[in-house]
């Protein structure tokens, strides 16, 4: 058998005997399941190439608008969304399912725990991605990042997840390996933390069959989002990969894993200072300053337990570098975990208040994520690949030479994508900051997209080359899976749990005792990730001087209310902020820096995390209506070479009014309050406002229905950040 | 590849010298700005000699590798890796003379000088000179490399022999070497993958421990000793901001406002005022100022009155209920003034489609006597 085959050429055979002296019994004979392996593998690969083409055309938006066609379904504010869902659930998250159905059933030598339960997870993940794609691009969005799918998905997903924690702690339980290897400690801390992410970031209350708001508002949905948005890269996107680094590298390497100690204080301490650094996404926003430096220490000290996962896979190839130069699978894993060691750095260099000042809003933080996202994930998602689909199919891979080739692309593409947002986000960081000696703001922000372009270009060329290497890859790969058969059942030996006597030589570390005791992993595991987050919210949404109210902040009118649920629909988040930060240069420029108490009612916050277009959090009253009007319809009208796209279908929509007594009901069960049968009164309200609206645009030539989508949305912008008066400097 | 194309590197680097030149033109001549600005030239020549040489050792060592197939993956993996190199680090130097460039500009009038130049210019220069004289060293030991391998000394042994002892790297992580493997291997074999028990790296270890440290220092010091949260930063950035501005204005006189703004009417400054009007009020009042989501400025009629005054302090703090914004903090009183002597020179011309007149007749002869003499 393949893996075999490996095994013999392993370093001399070093205490194996006694293994073999405490045999007793006859060997089990079991098969692994190959099948599933290569059906998430084709997954991954395809939802790879779709999630990168979303990636590909939202990048082109940028720098040629007209490319959203028009459409509502293909703007940028969707299809971001479905990029980053595609890369992450659908791209990474089939290749974690791929490596754990491949290495977990090798590690614990026995087939999975149940056929059933594997090929309900793979088809139940599959429509997951499908309607997510569908109903993302529809517009039904909770706005909150990477979670941005509706509730009936949500709970599909929890299913879906539960079915996977179920087969995998099944297929731990009847293992024939009395100890847990690294990489599946790994695996069960991701299934139980990504379990509670997913849970409690996604209260939402349902007002509709597609439609609902998050149970949490303002400061603390921030909170809870970026607890979520921060723990999903440290739980989907890392966890779950260096489980995936600690079974291949050393199998593709065939060294031995450089430090045992090293493992067990790395992964403990990475997942328990993870949970904390959350509020490091909210740096200088409306968040009481205790969580803000809680998550700065936090990520300070995640450096060292990062590295040990980098240290712990380049060591592991010491005495093998001369293979790294000529094996293409160990090169793209080499890549991957230097620009894990770079991007686990450089996250907590960010997080360093007088780094954020500047980094935050901009594209640094695009260009941080995508070493990551591409060196990271893509690079070892590719080096698995390589490795997996020529061993399963018993032939050697198709060309050496393309997967180079490959290799070089993807590298270039690389330096091509983050380089250029490197610098776009610095430049435009510097351009915002600066005053004329007069004290005037020195750059207008349309000035500032404007030296932007360039740069959103080459990150176009970056993102496609990498594209180029990922197509060169499935070709490649495909000419092999042809060449081969697949080995769907593969046969293997061992001795059962019963039958294996415990020998211990000299003394047993004591972290074996918990390698022993799955259920007590997985336990401990969920504690150990539970206390950040719980030191973290309690206060938040206990104490009531974390929030202060601020008595003239009022629930929106009922057409602002649907107003702001387009805004939410259109995806306007994923280009503009809401969150004035203390900074002279962004309260000259956008007005008084936001209040925690201002954001009581908004469910869910709209704080954003980046700024391609300008603020928004003060934009009420700052232009009159027919201005938006204009700017809705056409933005180079009112905006001479913004780079936003038209929006003409909220002119032909109307406002479904039918709905808007259930959604204030829904805003009424949060806490928001309006008066006690008030939802019977909000269409009557809805028409009066939208009929003012309607005639002040008819003073200026502009003739509209009153029902139209256009005026909710105007009512809703002309709302934002008015609620607090601001003395003026008269 | 031709040796003529090492002139690109140092065409690259031009603009350096062009920054040069740029930060020279508004003092007469200054020694150390001229010695410091010649080193570099001369680092940067030294620079594009010792990477020529380069070049021409890394062909020299190619040629000697082709007749040696055996070794060849390995050289051009090396030739690529020094090209590479050159090819990411030039442009990467452009940029940030370019950069370098904008900022002393926008940096001269902050009045801090070393050696008769802009601070930020002295550590701008010192930074690129001393970055340079990196990359010198980092040439000249690539070349050391180059020559040895050319000659067939094995590196390792020949160059800083005690630095490059094999178990360098093991003793900085206090690692077992390769050889005594077998003594830490532990019992185990999970699919044929062993574990070592090495030693948790010394430096990762203390530096673990430093990051703890630096964390609790911190937090200490910002949660309970006093140090600024955001908002007393803000405040402090506005109180500085503040006390430069009316050290500015003490020097250069009164500040233009509503009570001393003059009627201009010299052409070049009409000229400015008109693109800055394209800029930044066209899109609401239209290109000829006939309006189109705002009022129409040419007619005799305004909603805020119509003398330079009220113009002036209707850009200035705009009228928020109306979505006028202000302007204030985008454009210097200087730019308003002028913004409003075009706006008064528009009255009476023509639109292609002017918007119906808003707000009241506003006739000059009303206007308070102040504004009258404003406009001699």
């Amino acid at each position: 058998m393949h893996h075999n085959d490996e095994s013999k050429d392993k370093l001399t055979p070093l205490t194996t005997e006694a293994k073999l002296s405490s045999s007793v019994g006859p060997l089990d004979t079991f098969y692994y399941d190959n099948k599933i392996v290569v059906w998430f593998a084709y997954a991954t690969a395809f939802w790879g190439i779709a999630g990168m083409l979303f990636g590909l055309w939202a990048a082109l938006q940028l720098t040629f608008p007209s490319l959203s066609f028009n459409l509502a379904e293909t703007t940028f504010g969707r299809i971001r969304p479905v990029h980053t869902n595609a890369v992450i659930f659908a791209f990474v998250g089939n290749g974690i399912f791929m490596g754990v159905y491949y290495s977990l059933q090798r590690l614990c030598k026995t087939r999975m725990y149940s056929d059933l339960l594997s090929k309900i997870h793979f088809w139940g993940w599959q429509s997951i991605i499908v309607l997510g794609a569908i109903t993302l691009m529809l517009g039904y969005t909770s706005s909150k990042e990477y979670a941005e799918l509706e509730w009936p998905i949500d709970v599909l997903i929890t299913i879906v997840w539960v079915i996977f924690g179920w087969n995998m702690m099944g297929t731990i339980i009847k293992r024939r390996e009395r100890h847990l290897y690294v990489a599946i400690w790994f695996y069960i801390a991701t299934w139980v933390t990504v379990a509670m992410l997913h849970i409690v970031n996604s209260m939402e209350l349902p007002y509709t069959w597609l439609n609902s708001y998050s149970a949490y508002a303002g400061v603390q949905d921030a909170l809870v989002q970026w607890w979520y948005g921060h723990n999903a890269v440290a739980f989907f996107l890392t966890t779950p990969y260096l489980g995936l680094m600690y079974y291949f590298l050393p199998k593709a390497a065939n060294r031995p894993v450089y430090s045992y100690r090293l493992s067990i204080i790395h992964f403990w301490a990475l997942i328990f200072l993870y949970i904390w650094a959350g509020p490091h996404h909210l740096l200088y926003n409306a968040l009481p300053d205790w969580a803000q430096n809680l998550g700065t220490v936090f990520s300070i000290m995640l450096i060292a337990p990062s590295w040990g996962g980098m240290l712990n896979g380049l060591l592991t190839l010491r005495g093998a570098w001369d293979r790294v130069r000529e094996d293409p699978v160990l090169k793209f894993m080499v890549v991957a975990i230097t620009a894990y060691g770079m991007a686990t750095f450089e996250g907590p260099m960010l997080s360093l208040k007088s780094v954020n000042a500047i980094s935050h809003f901009t594209d640094w933080t695009v260009a941080h994520v995508h070493v990551g996202a591409l060196g990271w994930n893509g690079f070892l998602t590719f080096g698995i690949l390589y490795w997996l689909i020529p061993r399963i199919f018993e032939t050697k891979l198709y060309s050496k030479k393309l997967a180079n080739v490959h290799f070089w692309i993807g590298t270039l593409g690389i330096v091509f994508y983050t380089v250029p947002m490197y610098i776009a986000g610095f430049m435009q960081a510097s351009m915002l900051k600066q005053f004329t000696p007069e004290g005037q703001l020195k750059y207008q922000f349309l000035e500032t997209v404007q030296q932007m372009k360039p740069f959103y270009f080459m990150r176009s060329v970056g993102g496609f080359l990498f594209l180029i290497g990922a197509l060169i890859m499935c070709y490649n790969l495909l000419k092999t899976i042809k060449a081969g058969k697949a080995v769907e059942e593969e046969k293997a030996q061992a001795l059962s749990l019963a039958n294996q006597n415990v020998v211990v030589h000299g003394k047993d570390h004591w972290h074996r005792w918990i390698e022993r005791r799955p259920m007590q992993m997985l336990f401990w595991s969920l504690i150990v990730v539970i206390i950040g987050g719980a030191v973290e919210f309690i206060p938040t949404f206990m104490v009531k001087s974390n929030v202060p109210t601020i008595s003239s902040v009022k629930p929106y009118t009922p057409l602002e209310l649907a107003g702001r649920d387009i805004y939410v629909r259109e995806g306007c988040y994923t280009c503009h902020s809401q969150q004035v930060r203390p900074f002279r240069d962004e309260v000259a420029r956008y007005g008084e820096y936001s209040k925690a108490g201002e954001s009581v009612y908004d469910h869910p916050f709209q704080w954003g995390s980046k700024r391609t277009g300008p603020d928004l959090a003060r934009v009420g009253g700052k232009y009159p209506d027919s201005w938006h009007f204009n700017h809705m319809f056409d933005p180079t009208s009112m905006s001479n070479g913004s780079v936003m796209p038209p929006y003409p279908w909220l002119f032909r929509r109307d406002v479904d009014a039918t709905v808007m007594p259930a959604k204030i009901r829904a805003m009424q069960k949060l806490g928001v309050p309006y008066p006690a049968g008030y939802d019977q009164k909000a269409v009557d309200d809805m028409s009066k406002q939208a009929e003012k609206i309607a005639k002040n645009l008819a003073g200026d030539k502009l003739e509209v229905k009153p029902s139209r989508e256009i005026v909710a949305l105007i009512a809703y912008l002309q709302r934002l950040g008015t609620d607090i008066k601001v003395s003026e400097n008269k | 590849m031709k040796p003529s194309k090492i002139i690109l590197p140092i065409f690259l680097l031009l603009p350096l010298s062009v920054f040069a030149a740029s930060g020279a033109t508004d003092t007469h001549f200054n020694a150390t700005f001229f010695a410091m600005v010649s080193m570099i030239v001369v680092l940067i020549a030294a620079n594009g000699l010792l990477a020529n040489v380069l070049l021409q050792l890394a062909f020299a060592l190619r040629e000697k590798k082709m007749k040696n197939p055996a070794k060849q993956n390995e050289s051009n993996t090396a030739i690529k890796s020094i090209l590479l190199f050159l090819i990411f680090l030039l442009p990467a130097l452009n940029s940030f003379a370019q950069e370098a460039a904008a900022d002393s500009t926008a940096a001269a009038p902050v009045s801090q000088m070393i050696g008769g130049i802009a601070k930020s210019d002295f550590y701008l220069l010192t930074g690129i000179a001393g970055f340079l004289f990196l990359v010198m060293l980092v040439l000249i030991l690539l070349i050391r490399m180059m020559t040895r391998e050319l000659r067939g000394v094995p590196f390792s042994t020949s160059l800083f022999p005690g630095l490059f002892k094999k178990n360098l790297i093991d003793s900085l992580n206090n690692s077992v070497s390769l050889e005594k493997e077998d003594t830490i291997v532990l019992d185990h074999d999970y699919d044929g993958i062993r574990e070592l028990d090495n030693d948790l790296p010394p430096w990762w270890k203390w530096g673990f421990i430093f990051t703890i440290i630096v964390s609790v220092l911190y937090m200490g010091y910002y949660q309970f000793g006093g140090g600024p949260n955001q908002v007393d930063e803000y405040n402090a950035s506005v109180a500085k901001a503040e006390a430069e501005q009316a050290k500015l204005l003490s020097k250069s006189g009164a500040k233009i406002d509503e009570n001393n703004v003059q009627l201009i009417t010299d052409p070049t400054e009409l000229a400015n005022a008109k693109a800055l009007f394209a800029n930044t009020c066209a899109a609401c009042h239209g290109a000829d100022g006939g309006g189109t989501v705002g009022p129409n400025l040419t007619d005799a009629y305004w909603l805020h009155g119509g003398s330079v005054k009220d113009v002036f302090k209707s850009i200035k703090y705009g009228w928020k209920d109306k979505g006028m914004p202000s302007w204030d903090k985008n454009l210097s009183a200087k730019q308003i003034q002028d913004l409003t002597g075009f706006i008064e020179s528009l009255k009476g011309s023509k639109p292609a489609s002017p918007k119906a007149p808003q707000g009241d007749l506003y006739k000059a002869e009303a206007a308070p006597a102040a504004d009258s003499t404003a406009k001699s």
